[in-house]
C-alpha cells in the first residue's frame, strides 16, 4: 500500500505544475489584458507598453513562467495587480472566513447525515425512518442558492431581519455575532450535504448489519449499541469519507455562491472578483491552491480508505 | 409634467441672480466674493434648526464589499477613495457650486486673472497648515507642494477626467511660499470648474514630500490639511476621521469627526439606520424612503437630489446608424416616462434630460423649451416611418452593450430593447464585465455599435458637450478628423462648443451653452440622452446643516452638525 | 444542496454483469410509484418546456409600466415583476431554456464521455493513463476559471453555458464509464469471447456496450437534472445568460430579491419552486432507474 501511496504522491507536483501552467498560459491569452484595464482613459499605445512592461507582461510567456514559478518557490507569491497588496496576506485575511464556513457545513453535514442516517436504518420502515427519507429526497433537490435566497427574503419580509453589519467578525472577537452571521446560512447549506450522506449512511449501514459478523456479533450476546457502534458503523465509513471529502473539495465553489449572496468576504468572493478584473496573480494563486487541496483530499481519502478497510489491496 | 425638483430649481437660480447683480464681473476678474473675505463656507439654504452643537461625530455607510483596496489618490483604485478624502481629508483651492455657477475661493485667499486674454491665473494661498502627521508634521501649506500635486495628478495614467491639466495647462509655477501660478496655453472659461481645476479628484493638495511614497504610506494613510484627518482604518474599511484642530476656519468643522461603516448589505444598512446606528441613507428608491418614513416619522427627513449623472444612449455612426434619419428614430421611439416608471420604480425618481443633463441647472434647457420638447417628444409611428424612410434593415439584431453588474443598468437594456422592438429595431443585449471589458473596449477602443450607459458629468455642461465633439475625452484619434467615440464629425458643433470655453462673462456663457445645444438636437447629435436619477437620502433628525443640492460638498461643508440632545451622543 | 454526483466503489463488482431488460415498464413503475412520480414531473417538464411559450398570453420580456409588482391574481396568476413581466410566462419561457440547455449538454457530454470512457477503459495502457490523469487534473481545476475563459473567448450566451457544462459531463462520464468498463472487460463471458477468437471490435459492440448501455442512461437522466441547475446557478450568479433572457437562475437574485424582501414573494418563489420541481423529478426518477437497470449501483451512484 505504501508503494502506492508514494506513487500518487509523486504525481502532485507534477499535477502542480500543469494546472500552474494551463493557468498562466490561459490567462495569458485571453482578451482583457490587466494592461489595457490599468491604462486608464487616457491610454496610448506607448503607456499601455510601459505597463506592461512594468508588470512583465512583455516578456515571453515561458519566460514569465519560469518567472513565476521561481517567485512560488521562494515564497513570494506576488501582488494584487490592482490594490498593491501582498496575494498572501490577502489570503491570509479571507482563509479564516472561507475555513470557519468549511468547518461548520462540515458539522452540520456530518452530524446531521450520520446521526440520521444511523438512527433511520435501525429504526428501518419506521415513521421517523419515512419522514427522515421524504425530507432527504425534497432537501437534495432544492437548490442551494434558492434557500439561501429564502433564507434573506422570508425573516425580512415577516420580522423585517437583516443579518448583522459591519463585515467580519472574528469568533474570538464577538461569538454571538460570528455566529448569527455564520451559522443560518451554513446550516441551509448544510442540508443537501447532510441528505446525501444520510441516504449513504442508512443504506450502508442497512447492508452491513444484515451480514454474516454482524449477526455473529449479536449472536454472541453483545449489546446491540455496541454493535452498531463499533462493528457496522465501521464498515460504513469509507462511502462517508468519499462524501465527505468530496464536501470539502466542493466547499469551496459552494462558498462562492454562500459568500457573494450574503455578503461574506471569504476566499470564494476574492477568487470570483479576481477573475473578472484578470488580476493574474491573486488568479493563479487561487487555482494552484484549490487544486492542490483537491488532489492531496483525493489522496488521502484513498489512503484512509485503504487504512480502514484492510480487505482493500491495491494493484 | 411640473416636478417639485423644477421650483426648487427656479428658486435656486433666481437667488443667484440676485447675488450676482451686486458683484463685478467682466473680462478681467472671474471672481465673485459674495461671501466676503476668507472663503469656504458655501452660501446655500439659510438653516435656522437651533445653535449647533459641537463634537458630534457623523456616521455614514461605506458602502461595497470590501474596504476601499488603496488610499491613495494616485492609481487605478484612486477614484472612490479620492472621492471620499477630496471632500474631507484633502483641501482645494477653490471650488463652484453647482447651483450658483460662481467660484467659491478656499484655499485660495486671492485668485486674480493677470492678462487680457486669461491665460494666466494667480492664486495667493492663505496661511494654513498640513496635519500633525510625519513628513509634514503640521507645517504649512505652500504654493510648491499644490504644484507638486497638481503636477503628480496630471501625470497619473490611471487618471480620469485630468484634460484640462494635460492639454490646456502650459506649466504650473510656484515663484513665492504662497503664491501659485497657472499658465495656459489658451483661454479656458471652464478652468474653475470641475472639468478643469475644481475637481476634487484632481486638485487635492498633498505635502510634497508625501507624493512619491517613499516617505509615506499612501496606500494605507492620509495626509492633507482639510477639515478632517484620518485617525484610523481597518484593510481601508471602517474608517474615522476627526476633526483638525488646525483646519484654517476658525470654530470649524462643527463635527466632531466622520465614521464610515462598511455595510455592503442594503438592508443591513436599512436596519441600522432605523436603529440610529447611521445617520444617513441613500435609499434605492422612492418606494423605500417613503416606507422608511412612514416607519419613523419625525425621527427622519427625507432630501432629493437631482443626479449629476444621466443615462445616455451612445450610437456608432457606422450604417444603418450614420443616417440623421435613423438617429431621429431612435430618440423618437424612446419612451422616457415609461423607463423612469419602471427603472426607478416612480415617477419621481427620475427627471427626462436634455444634451446638458438637468442637474446643471443653469445651462440645462428646461422642458417647455420649444427644443427641448422636440428633443424629448416620444412618437413611435414617426419613428417607424422614418426608419422606412431610410430603408432601416428590420431584419438585422444589434448587439447593445452594457456593463455588468448593474441591475438598473440591466433593466434599462430590457426596457430600452423593449421599445426599441415597438418601432421594430431588434437588438439583443450583452453586458460585459466592466472593468476589464467594457472600459478598454467600449470607452476607450470605441468597440461598440450602441451602448447604454450612465455618465457622470458632475458640474460642467463642457463633459457633456465635448462628446460631440472633436477633441472628445474618450474614442480613438482619427489623424485628419479629430477625436470622437462615436465616429461623429461636425465642424459647426465643434466652433459652437469651443465658442463656450472662451465666454467669460457667466450670462453669456450660458447662452453660448443653449446655443449648442440647440445645434446639437438640430442635428440629431448621435448621444442620446435619457433621464438623470433623483436620489432619496434619509437623514435622521439630528443631522442638521446639510447643504442640499451639492452632493459631498453640502455635506462636509464644515457647518453640518449632530444635535447631541437628539442623539444622545 | 442538491447534488448529482457519480462516485464508483470498484470492488462491489464481483458478479459478472449480465444484461438487463427493459421490458415490463408498466410493472416497474407500479413497483416504484416514487420513481414513476419522478418521471411524470419529468415528462410535465418537457412539455411545459416545448409547448408552454406558445401558452403563454404574455411576451416574458417585454416591459408594463401599469402591471408593475401587482401579486398573483387571474390575470397574472404567478403576479408580476418590476419591469411589469408576467411571472408565469418566464418560468414557461425559463422551462424552455433549461431544457434545451440540458438536453444539448448532457447529449454532447455523455455521449462523448462515454466514449472517452470506454475506450480509456478498454483499451487501456499509456493512453488510459493519460486520459485519467488528465481527467483528475481537469475535475481539480475550478470550473469558473474555465467557464470563464470560455466566455472571454466566445462570449456569453447559451452557446457558452452548453459547452461549458458539457466539459464537465464529459470529464465526469468519462471516469465512471471507464470504471465501468474496466469491470465489464474482466467479466468471464469477455474472455470467453476472447478465447473464442471474437475481434476486439466485436467484443466492443456485442460484450462491452450494451453492457455499459444502463449506467448511460442513468448518468444521462442524473446529468440532465445537474445541467438544469448548472445553467441556474451560473446565471444566479451573474455570469450565465445575457440580462433579461428569462431564466430560472436569474429570477432568483438581484431586483427581484429587493422586491421580494419588502413582500413581493412570489418573485422568488415561483422560479425557485419550478427549479427544485424538475431537479426533484430527476432525483427520483434516476434513483428508480438505477434500481431499475442495475441495482448494485444503488449504494454507490448519487
Amino acid at each position: 500500500m505504501w508503494r502506492y501511496a508514494l506513487r500518487r504522491l509523486a504525481f502532485i507536483p507534477l499535477i502542480a505544475l500543469a494546472i500552474g501552467a494551463l493557468t498562466f498560459f490561459l490567462l495569458r491569452i485571453l482578451p482583457g489584458d490587466p494592461a489595457t484595464v490599468l491604462c486608464g482613459q487616457q491610454c496610448t499605445a506607448e503607456r499601455r507598453e510601459e505597463i506592461r512592461q512594468a508588470l512583465d507582461l512583455d516578456r515571453p510567456v515561458h519566460e514569465q513562467y519560469f518567472e513565476w514559478m521561481k517567485d512560488v518557490a521562494t515564497g513570494n507569491l506576488g501582488t494584487s495587480i490592482y490594490g498593491g497588496q501582498d496575494v498572501l496576506d490577502e489570503v491570509a485575511r479571507r482563509l479564516p472566513v472561507s475555513f470557519e464556513i468549511m468547518i461548520m457545513t462540515l458539522l452540520f453535514s456530518g452530524t446531521l447525515g450520520i446521526t440520521f442516517g444511523i438512527l433511520s436504518a435501525v429504526m428501518r420502515n419506521s415513521p421517523l425512518d419515512y419522514g427522515v427519507r421524504f425530507f432527504a429526497v425534497f432537501g437534495q433537490s432544492i437548490p442551494d442558492f434558492f434557500l439561501l435566497t429564502l433564507l434573506i427574503v422570508i425573516p425580512s419580509m415577516l420580522w423585517r431581519y437583516a443579518p448583522p453589519a459591519g463585515g467580519y467578525v472574528a469568533f474570538f472577537d464577538d461569538p454571538w455575532t460570528n455566529l448569527r452571521m455564520f451559522v443560518p446560512p451554513t446550516l441551509v447549506l448544510s442540508i443537501g450535504g447532510a441528505m446525501v450522506l444520510m441516504r449513504l449512511v442508512r443504506s450502508t449501514m442497512l447492508e452491513v448489519l444484515r451480514s454474516d459478523y454482524v449477526r455473529t456479533a449479536q449472536a454472541k450476546g453483545l449489546h446491540p449499541r455496541a454493535v452498531i457502534l463499533r462493528h457496522a458503523f465501521r464498515n460504513t465509513l469509507p462511502p462517508i469519507l468519499t462524501v465527505l471529502t468530496f464536501t470539502v473539495a466542493t466547499a469551496f465553489s459552494g462558498s462562492i455562491i454562500l459568500e457573494r449572496v450574503m455578503g461574506i468576504q471569504g476566499l470564494g468572493n476574492f477568487f470570483f472578483q479576481a477573475v473578472f478584473i484578470r488580476d493574474l496573480p491573486v488568479v493563479q494563486f487561487t487555482v494552484l491552491y484549490t487544486a492542490m487541496i483537491v488532489v492531496l483530499l483525493n489522496l488521502l481519502q484513498d489512503l484512509s480508505y485503504a487504512f480502514i478497510d484492510p480487505r482493500v489491496r491495491y494493484r | 409634467m411640473a416636478r417639485v425638483w423644477d421650483d426648487t430649481l427656479r428658486q435656486r437660480i433666481s437667488r443667484r441672480r440676485v447675488l450676482a447683480g451686486s458683484a463685478a464681473l467682466g473680462a478681467a476678474t472671474l471672481v465673485a466674493c459674495n461671501s466676503g473675505g476668507g472663503g469656504g463656507s458655501p452660501t446655500g439654504e439659510p438653516v435656522a434648526e437651533g445653535t449647533p452643537t459641537k463634537g458630534g461625530i457623523i456616521r455614514l455607510r461605506q458602502p461595497g464589499n470590501t474596504g476601499f483596496p488603496s488610499l491613495s489618490p494616485f492609481g487605478p483604485t484612486a477614484l472612490v477613495s479620492t472621492l471620499v478624502f477630496g471632500f474631507t481629508a484633502y483641501d482645494h483651492l477653490w471650488y463652484v457650486p453647482i447651483d450658483t455657477g460662481d467660484t467659491e475661493k478656499m484655499l485660495a485667499a486671492e485668485l486674480e486673472i493677470v492678462d487680457e486674454q486669461g491665460l494666466q491665473v494667480n492664486a495667493t494661498l492663505q496661511e494654513t497648515f498640513f496635519h500633525d502627521k510625519p513628513p509634514a508634521s503640521g507645517r504649512q501649506v505652500l504654493a510648491s507642494d499644490v504644484k507638486a500635486s497638481w503636477e503628480a495628478f496630471r501625470d497619473d495614467p490611471f487618471g480620469l477626467g485630468r484634460e484640462w491639466l494635460r492639454d490646456i495647462v502650459e506649466s504650473l509655477e510656484a515663484p513665492e511660499d504662497r503664491l501659485f501660478v497657472i499658465k495656459q496655453k489658451r483661454p479656458w472659461a471652464w478652468m474653475f470648474g470641475q472639468s478643469g481645476a475644481g475637481s476634487p479628484a484632481s486638485s487635492s493638495v498633498l505635502p510634497a514630500e508625501t507624493i512619491d511614497g517613499t516617505q509615506f504610506d499612501l496606500a494605507n494613510d492620509v495626509l492633507g490639511s482639510g477639515r478632517f484627518l484620518l485617525e484610523s482604518h481597518r484593510g481601508g474599511a471602517n474608517l474615522k476621521l476627526r476633526a483638525f484642530p488646525r483646519w484654517r476656519v476658525a470654530g470649524e468643522p462643527y463635527l466632531g469627526g466622520v465614521d464610515l461603516v462598511l455595510i455592503p448589505d442594503y438592508s443591513s444598512a436599512e436596519a441600522q439606520f432605523a436603529a440610529g446606528e447611521i445617520d444617513q441613507l441613500d435609499f434605492q428608491n422612492k418606494l423605500q424612503a417613503d416606507q422608511m418614513q412612514d416607519r419613523l416619522g419625525d425621527d427622519m427627513y427625507v432630501r432629493t437630489e437631482l443626479s449629476r449623472a444621466y443615462n445616455c444612449l451612445m450610437v456608432k455612426q457606422v450604417p444603418p446608424f450614420d443616417n440623421p434619419l435613423v438617429r431621429k428614430a431612435l430618440r423618437l421611439a424612446i419612451n422616457r416616462e415609461e423607463m423612469i416608471q419602471l427603472v426607478e420604480r416612480d415617477a419621481a425618481g427620475g427627471v427626462n434630460c436634455g444634451i446638458v443633463p438637468p442637474a446643471q441647472a443653469l445651462y440645462a434647457l428646461p422642458e417647455d423649451d420649444a427644443d427641448m420638447a422636440e428633443y424629448l417628444r416620444y412618437d413611435p409611428e414617426e419613428a417607424r416611418s422614418l426608419l422606412e424612410q431610410a430603408s432601416f434593415p428590420l431584419d438585422d439584431e444589434f448587439p447593445l452593450l452594457i456593463s455588468s453588474p448593474s441591475e438598473e443598468l440591466a433593466d434599462r437594456a430590457q426596457v430600452l430593447k423593449d421599445q426599441l422592438s415597438r418601432v421594430g429595431i431588434k437588438v439583443r443585449i450583452e453586458a460585459q464585465d466592466l472593468l476589464s471589458v467594457w472600459v478598454p473596449r467600449v470607452l476607450i477602443q470605441a468597440d461598440y455599435t450602441l451602448t447604454l450607459f450612465t455618465h457622470l458629468a458632475y458640474e460642467d455642461p463642457y463633459l457633456p458637450l465635448s462628446f460631440y465633439t472633436t477633441f472628445s475625452p474618450i474614442g480613438p484619434r482619427d489623424e485628419a478628423k479629430g477625436r470622437n467615440s462615436m465616429l461623429f464629425y461636425d465642424q459647426e458643433i465643434d466652433d459652437a462648443v469651443d465658442a463656450t470655453a472662451l465666454e467669460f462673462d457667466l450670462d453669456a456663457r450660458i447662452d453660448k451653452v443653449k446655443a449648442a445645444q440647440r445645434l446639437i438636437m438640430q442635428k440629431e447629435g448621435p448621444m442620446i440622452n435619457i433621464y438623470s436619477g433623483v436620489s432619496f437620502t434619509g437623514r435622521r433628525n439630528w443631522l442638521k446643516g446639510v447643504v442640499t443640492g451639492r452632493g459631498s460638498f453640502g455635506l462636509f461643508s464644515g457647518r453640518t452638525w449632530i444635535d447631541t440632545s437628539l442623539r444622545g451622543s | 444542496m442538491a447534488t448529482n454526483t457519480i462516485v464508483l466503489q470498484e470492488e462491489q463488482y464481483v458478479a459478472a454483469p449480465e444484461p438487463s431488460r427493459l421490458r415490463g415498464l408498466i410493472k416497474i413503475a407500479r413497483e416504484n410509484p416514487i420513481g414513476a412520480l419522478g418521471f411524470l414531473l419529468v415528462v410535465v417538464f418537457i412539455v411545459m418546456g416545448a409547448l408552454g411559450p406558445y401558452l403563454t398570453p404574455y411576451s416574458p420580456t417585454g416591459v408594463d409600466a401599469s402591471a408593475q409588482l401587482d401579486g398573483p391574481t387571474l390575470a397574472h396568476p404567478f403576479g408580476t415583476n418590476g419591469l411589469g413581466q408576467d411571472v408565469l410566462s418566464r418560468v414557461l419561457a425559463g422551462a424552455r431554456l433549461s431544457l434545451v440547455i440540458g438536453a444539448a449538454a448532457v447529449g454532447i457530454g455523455v455521449i462523448g464521455g462515454a466514449l472517452i470512457g470506454v475506450i480509456s477503459g478498454y483499451f487501456g495502457g499509456v493512453i488510459d493513463s493519460f486520459i485519467q490523469r488528465t481527467g483528475e487534473a481537469g475535475a481539480a481545476f475550478p470550473g469558473l476559471i474555465l467557464y470563464l475563459t470560455l466566455i472571454a473567448a466566445i462570449g456569453r450566451g447559451v452557446d457558452t453555458i452548453i459547452i461549458g457544462i458539457a466539459i464537465s459531463a464529459i470529464i465526469g462520464g468519462s471516469r465512471v464509464l471507464r470504471s465501468m468498463t474496466l469491470v465489464v472487460k474482466a467479466s468471464p463471458f469477455v474472455e470467453a469471447a476472447r478465447a473464442a477468437g471474437a475481434s476486439e471490435l466485436r467484443i466492443l459492440v456485442t460484450h462491452i456496450i450494451p453492457n455499459v448501455m444502463p449506467i448511460i442512461i442513468v448518468i444521462a437522466s442524473s446529468a440532465w437534472g445537474a445541467a438544469v441547475l448548472a445553467e441556474a446557478a451560473l446565471s444566479f450568479l451573474g455570469i450565465g445568460v445575457e440580462p433579461g433572457t428569462p431564466s430560472w437562475g436569474a429570477d432568483l437574485q438581484g431586483r427581484n430579491v429587493d422586491d421580494a424582501k419588502v413582500g413581493h414573494w412570489y418573485l422568488v418563489a415561483f422560479p425557485g419552486m419550478a427549479l427544485s420541481i424538475v431537479v426533484l423529478g430527476f432525483n427520483l426518477m434516476g434513483d428508480t432507474l438505477r434500481d431499475v437497470l442495475d441495482p448494485r449501483l444503488r449504494g454507490s451512484i448519487r
